[in-house]
């Protein structure tokens, strides 16, 4: 790749990103929608604090940080996205969940 | 003091007295008997196997594919469990158990699913049950055996780095009264 070409690249990724910048055509953002499928766990009143945290760092590789922030979240509203991605990437997810005792569920991405 | 300790080779041992340590070598013939009987609690089947998808179509392609990892990881967890306890060393002292490294996240799990079980039996619905003793009242068997696990996880969590106290702490500074259940 240029260097021109790489310049390029990297003003339509930085424009991407502010108000009124590059818009993505809207065929791709709705394709991309179609694939991606939220994994959620859900607040159960048996499931220690510690042990969701403990879960969510072995099965998504998450920081104790961001752990304990959707720990919190499944506490504080009934439930917490962990992640958005494709169909088979969120089975093998929830799956792992339900090994370890956490109610988790799939939902088609709304939008 | 925490009954649970970390060794050098990551393995964790566990002394526990005689009582307490006998009621843990009985809970895979409890679990075992339960899976056996006709009366058989179909809540607690559906909270060890929970759903995936709200959409039944679906969830019937994904216990086809998964379902089965899903019953051979819970029987593992067990095995693991009852292996470990084939070795433990009974003194006067109490009972020792060692817990290598790589069994101590089954051993986390069948502990879990032991308490979901429980939680089922005695219908458990909210968070702050842990704080719902009355001194007055004699416990309940399995109300009983809910807190002795309950407290067995805790600790094996403690040793391993997830300190109960630690998150806590950061949910009280947002509600005073809540209690230490996600």
């Amino acid at each position: 790749m240029s260097t021109e070409v790489m310049a390029m690249a990297g003003d339509v990724f930085l424009a991407a990103g502010k108000p009124g910048g590059v818009q993505l055509p809207e065929i791709e953002t709705s394709t991309r929608r179609d694939r991606l499928w939220d994994v959620i766990v859900w607040d159960d009143p048996i499931n220690l604090m510690s042990y969701v945290v403990y879960v969510l760092q072995k099965v998504f590789g998450f920081s104790e940080q961001l752990a304990t922030r959707h720990m919190m979240e499944v506490h504080q509203e009934g439930r917490s996205v962990l992640t958005s991605c494709e169909l088979e990437k969120a089975e093998m997810f929830v799956s792992r969940l339900h090994r370890h005792g956490l109610q988790a569920t799939i939902e088609k991405q709304a939008g | 003091m925490n009954p649970v300790v970390r060794q050098e080779d990551g393995s964790l041992l566990l002394s526990l007295p005689h009582a307490e340590g006998l009621v843990l070598c009985s809970m895979p013939q409890r679990i075992e008997a339960l899976l056996s009987s006709e009366g058989f609690n179909h809540r607690v089947v559906e909270r060890l196997f929970p759903i995936a998808y709200e959409d039944s179509s679906r969830e019937a392609e994904y216990r086809k594919l998964l379902g089965d990892d899903l019953r051979r990881s819970k029987r593992e967890s067990m095995e693991t469990f009852k292996r470990t306890l084939e070795d433990l060393e009974i003194s006067q002292e109490g009972i020792q158990i060692l817990i290598a490294e790589e069994a101590v996240g089954q051993w986390l799990a069948f502990l879990n699913d032991l308490r979901l079980y429980l939680g089922i039996e005695l219908d458990i619905t909210e968070n702050d049950w842990s704080a719902s003793i009355d001194p007055d009242e004699p416990l309940e068997e399995e109300f009983a055996l809910l807190h002795l696990l309950t407290w067995l996880q805790q600790c094996i969590l403690d040793a391993i780095g997830y300190d109960q106290d630690r998150f806590a702490s950061e949910l009280q500074e947002d509600d005073p009264d809540d209690g230490g259940e996600s």
